[in-house]
């Protein structure tokens, strides 16, 4: 996700998802993580890793078995992270997600959008290198922005001004 | 007291920073990967 897409420093509680109309409305994928970081890229490139702005890679989700049910076409649904991510506003944000199988071979379609570059990257079986894709999915950075307490202390003053 | 609430409500309305990014165009089977 680009920074100018996002727009605002956030810390991210949720990943929410669109279905489409097609595949199922239930799946499990097995050892399924996400990771969350940052990249100065625009496109990325085929090295997954090396996407990364050193030490930035963090694990946000992790299930042994990450199971789907019961979700509506055309409807969002919601990944609510282990390990919420504050995003600071600068840079582009990578969403890294991984799964060794989907042990009942069902397919969950989510919605999409074509950005004409390679903003995606798909490998399977997993490995370090990728393929580039165009597509990425439609969603939701759910989360509260990046307001500390101090910011009430500051607003209150610049009104009793 | 009115200040007092016209900065709460900038906070209430800060606070909720849910960032929709893209539109349903395609759609993909991958846990929600592009390709």
């Amino acid at each position: 996700m680009l920074d100018s897409e996002i727009g605002t420093a956030i810390t991210i509680n949720d990943l929410l998802w669109k279905r489409a109309p097609m595949g199922m409305d239930h799946s499990s994928y097995t050892n399924f993580k996400i990771y969350m970081g940052y990249t100065t890229r625009d496109i990325l490139e085929p090295d997954f890793d090396s996407n990364y702005v050193p030490g930035s890679k963090t694990l946000v989700f992790s299930r042994s078995t990450y199971t789907l049910s019961g979700l509506a076409s055309g409807a969002w649904f919601t990944t609510a992270l282990d390990t919420p991510f504050f995003y600071n506003g600068s840079g582009n944000l990578l969403i890294d997600i991984e799964w060794t199988s989907s042990p009942d071979g069902l397919s969950v379609y989510v919605f999409n959008w074509n950005t004409d570059v390679g903003r995606s990257m798909f490998s399977s079986p997993a490995g370090s290198t990728g393929d580039p894709e165009n597509f990425v999915p439609h969603m939701i950075l759910g989360g509260t922005n990046d307001l500390e307490s101090k910011t009430f202390a500051r607003i209150k003053i610049m009104f009793a001004k | 007291m009115n200040r007092f609430l016209k900065a709460l409500l900038l906070l209430s309305a800060a606070a909720f920073a849910d960032v929709e990014i893209g539109f349903d165009q395609g759609a993909s089977s991958t846990p929600f990967c592009g390709g």
